[in-house]
């Protein structure tokens, strides 16, 4: 980890003293442990500002559309998807980007260790291979990292950064995919189903952090902040809506949803979305046998039409 | 894709239906919609995926 942080910071330091990017977007310590924020960095002598840990867990692929700056900006495996289906989809100009590729062993997930240590305050917390000490007031706990992961980043297969100007670090092992998770709530019973979804969105508070976080949710207007016409309603207590309004996001990423799992990540109630957005990318690679944003080859599963494309949808005569 | 996942959120199973018909092709199309209507009206009133809680604020009193 600290090499890598080295590594990066070098880089930027490099790339913003030669005058080849603007800015260089990465990431900077939060003002918590297990907290880390992303950071716009303009002069070579800020680039020390630049970190690298377990809680570097936002997309930046969400900053970098439609943006006139030559931009410099540190990737993990998940983001570089985003970006090449940024760019098939002509929101990122790759003249104008760095790309410095980061492999990624998965990022924390600070709810699971909240749990861990019973929701006590933690005042500091430091890496050591693969586990993870934790201080607070009155307990010290030495937790295996794997155990914290992000769902989202335990199940990833796409470690490491597909498309890359500058790799900082030797590649990561990948894992095969797996959608058993998603075949196996396929298999439930209509009412579990329901019930299991209404479960997880009556949580839902309508804050609207998984769109925000989302890189590939970018409609100048949303159809949930539209007043006239009312699309749907705007309360949280209506779990219908809640579904709906998941429904409608999810389904605006099919093809194109490359489950980086931004949206479960920026999710402050915990809700299993990618129950969801995985089935639309299960089906995708079953139907189409195309993943979003794995090369620049591919076109976008829903963009393109053969006359053999699979249609079981259709009312059978 | 859609109605997969319409169907997999726990919507009634046939109660989505596609099929492509032509501008020209009026017959088929009011043939197609009286079947669809057939099956829909079999399936009987959509309840919704969830079941509405009685109260005035959500509260289940």
């Amino acid at each position: 980890m600290q090499g890598i942080e080295t590594a990066i910071q070098n880089a930027a330091k490099k790339l913003l003293a030669e005058n080849k990017v603007d800015v260089v977007i990465g990431f900077e310590n939060g003002s918590q442990p297990l907290r880390s924020t992303p950071v716009f960095i303009r002069k070579p002598e800020d680039a020390e500002k630049l970190t690298w840990n377990y809680t570097c867990e936002n997309n930046l692929a969400n900053y970098l559309r439609k943006k006139d700056q030559k931009i410099g900006v540190v990737v993990k495996g998940c983001d570089s998807r985003s970006i090449v289906a940024l760019m098939k989809e002509n929101q990122i100009d790759r003249d104008k980007l760095y790309i410095i590729g980061v492999p990624c062993s998965g990022m924390i997930d600070r709810k699971k260790v909240a749990d861990i240590v019973e929701g006590k305050e933690i005042v500091e917390a430091e890496c050591k291979d693969d586990s993870l000490v934790l201080k607070g007031r009155g307990f010290e706990k030495t937790i295996s990292i794997a155990d914290v992961l992000h769902r989202s980043c335990a199940a990833c297969s796409y470690k490491n950064p597909v498309i890359y100007d500058e790799m900082v670090a030797e590649p990561v092992a990948e894992q095969s995919e797996d959608y058993s998770d998603i075949a196996e709530f396929e298999a439930k019973p209509v009412a579990e189903r329901r019930a299991y979804l209404a479960k997880e969105l009556s949580k839902c508070i309508r804050c609207y952090a998984c769109r925000n976080a989302c890189p590939m949710c970018y409609c100048e207007q949303c159809f949930v902040d539209c007043s006239t016409p009312e699309w749907i309603g705007k309360s949280a207590s209506d779990v219908q809506d809640n579904l709906l309004f998941q429904a409608v996001r999810v389904f605006h990423g099919a093809g194109r949803c490359t489950d980086c799992g931004a949206c479960e990540r920026a999710c402050p109630m915990g809700i299993n979305l990618r129950i969801l957005t995985r089935k639309l990318v299960k089906d995708a690679k079953e139907l189409f046998d195309t993943e979003a944003g794995v090369n620049m080859e591919d076109k976008p599963a829903l963009s393109t039409f053969n006359a053999d494309d699979p249609q079981p949808f259709l009312v059978k005569e | 894709m859609l109605k997969n996942l319409l169907e997999y959120m726990g919507v009634d199973e046939g109660r989505v239906n596609f099929s492509w018909v032509s501008a020209s092709e009026g017959g088929r199309f009011a043939e197609l919609i009286g079947e669809v209507t057939e099956k829909v009206k079999q399936l009987g009133p959509n309840e919704g995926l969830i079941a509405k809680e009685s109260g005035c604020c959500g509260c289940k009193e």
